[in-house]
């Protein structure tokens, strides 16, 4: 058969058998799932910035209650990283591409997209860990200083402490840099490879 | 555009070209969960897409071009699906999978070729559904953003890669 003969069995073909939409649930079910798309983003968006707010709030007015300065630097690092989100999702937000760009273009804008991500997570130490790491080292040290006198089984708490704080913050870089391995990378290259290929 | 016309268009679309649709995400997606999920990027992207029609390309080509666009960036398990299962989107796997058992030799020799055009690397497998198609090299081109030379130089490799991998099988 020559590949003429299979283009005309491919044309004849039908390929949806006997699919009968109903129209006006598809488009309704389409908008809906917009909609949904849309909302999940900015759940997101404000479950984070939410995040950091409430332990700003909550950092800052036992800072302020219980005058210590330690409790200041966990409210000034929850700070920093709630600022940081929102203008990196604003930043993302300006940069998303329309449907309606060609095709290297919209494999260009994804390849951004997984590029941004993978230098976030890969800089997570950075605006993220470094910025919470200050507050509680602060409330362990100062909480040991002031324990001095307790006694080894005192201080022994608050080092089991620290240690599960250190613990909690390796889990979160380590659960990251997994995400880029075993995901982000993958899929960057897959579309690099892609682009070259429309090169 | 109101959101009337947009609605009007994107109805009209389904009801003229849902073929194309099916084709592209059958081209890329072989289980049905997969198909599902490709579908429904495919089909929020058109609807997002409607806007930005000037009416300068067919609307075939569009629809290519959106459904294919959408289809080489999509990646398998990552899920856009909601809790709201639709009953159209069960309808298509229903299709498709009746397409896959069903036992006759057109069949057969059709869903042996969407498996194969799977196996292509995904600008070949675009290039191979529009040649199959019967679409112009200037209208390929135009989809893909790409020269017509490449559209032919691909063509000749994947037409030689088809008739080889489905050469034992078809008659």
């Amino acid at each position: 058969m020559s590949f003429e003969e299979l283009q005309a069995r491919w044309q004849a073909h039908d390929h949806e058998g006997q699919l009968n939409i109903d129209s006006d649930a598809l488009l309704e079910e389409v908008r809906r799932n917009q909609r949904d798309f849309e909302k999940r983003l900015w759940r997101r968006d404000f479950c984070e910035v939410t995040a950091a707010a409430l332990v700003t709030f909550v950092f800052g007015t036992l800072a302020v209650l219980m005058d210590q300065w330690s409790l200041f630097l966990g409210a000034a690092g929850s700070l920093f990283v709630g600022i940081f989100l929102v203008f990196d999702r604003l930043k993302q937000r300006r940069q998303r591409s329309t449907v309606a760009d060609s095709l290297p273009s919209a494999i260009d804008a994804s390849l951004v997209q997984v590029q941004h991500q993978i230098w976030l997570l890969r800089n997570i130490l950075w605006w993220y860990l470094l910025p919470l790491v200050p507050g509680p080292v602060a409330i362990l040290a100062f909480t040991f200083w002031q324990s001095r006198g307790n006694g080894l089984a005192d201080q022994l708490v608050i080092a089991f402490v620290g240690l599960i704080c250190l613990l909690v913050f390796w889990c979160v870089y380590w659960i990251n840099q997994r995400e880029i391995a075993r995901n982000l990378e993958p899929r960057r290259k897959e579309l690099e490879e892609l682009r070259a290929s429309l090169a | 555009m109101t959101v009337d016309d947009q609605e009007a268009m994107f109805q009209q679309w389904i009801r003229n070209h849902l073929g194309i649709i099916v084709k592209v995400v059958r081209s890329f997606a072989e289980v049905s969960a997969d198909q599902e999920d490709l579908l429904q990027n495919v089909f929020i992207n058109l609807w997002s897409s409607i806007p930005s029609f000037r009416g300068d390309s067919k609307e075939s080509t569009w629809i290519y071009r959106v459904s294919l666009q959408t289809a080489m960036v999509w990646r398998r398990g990552e899920r856009i699906r909601t809790k709201h299962q639709s009953k159209y989107l069960n309808e298509i796997a229903v299709v498709a999978q009746n397409s896959v058992d069903g036992s006759c030799r057109a069949n057969e020799l059709i869903e042996q070729l969407y498996s194969e055009i799977r196996r292509l690397p995904k600008i070949d497998a675009s290039i191979a559904l529009m040649h199959l198609e019967g679409i112009a090299y200037r209208d390929i081109a135009e989809v893909l953003g790409i020269s017509e030379n490449y559209v032919g130089v691909k063509l000749c490799r994947i037409r030689k890669e088809l008739n080889e991998r489905l050469g034992g099988t078809r008659g």
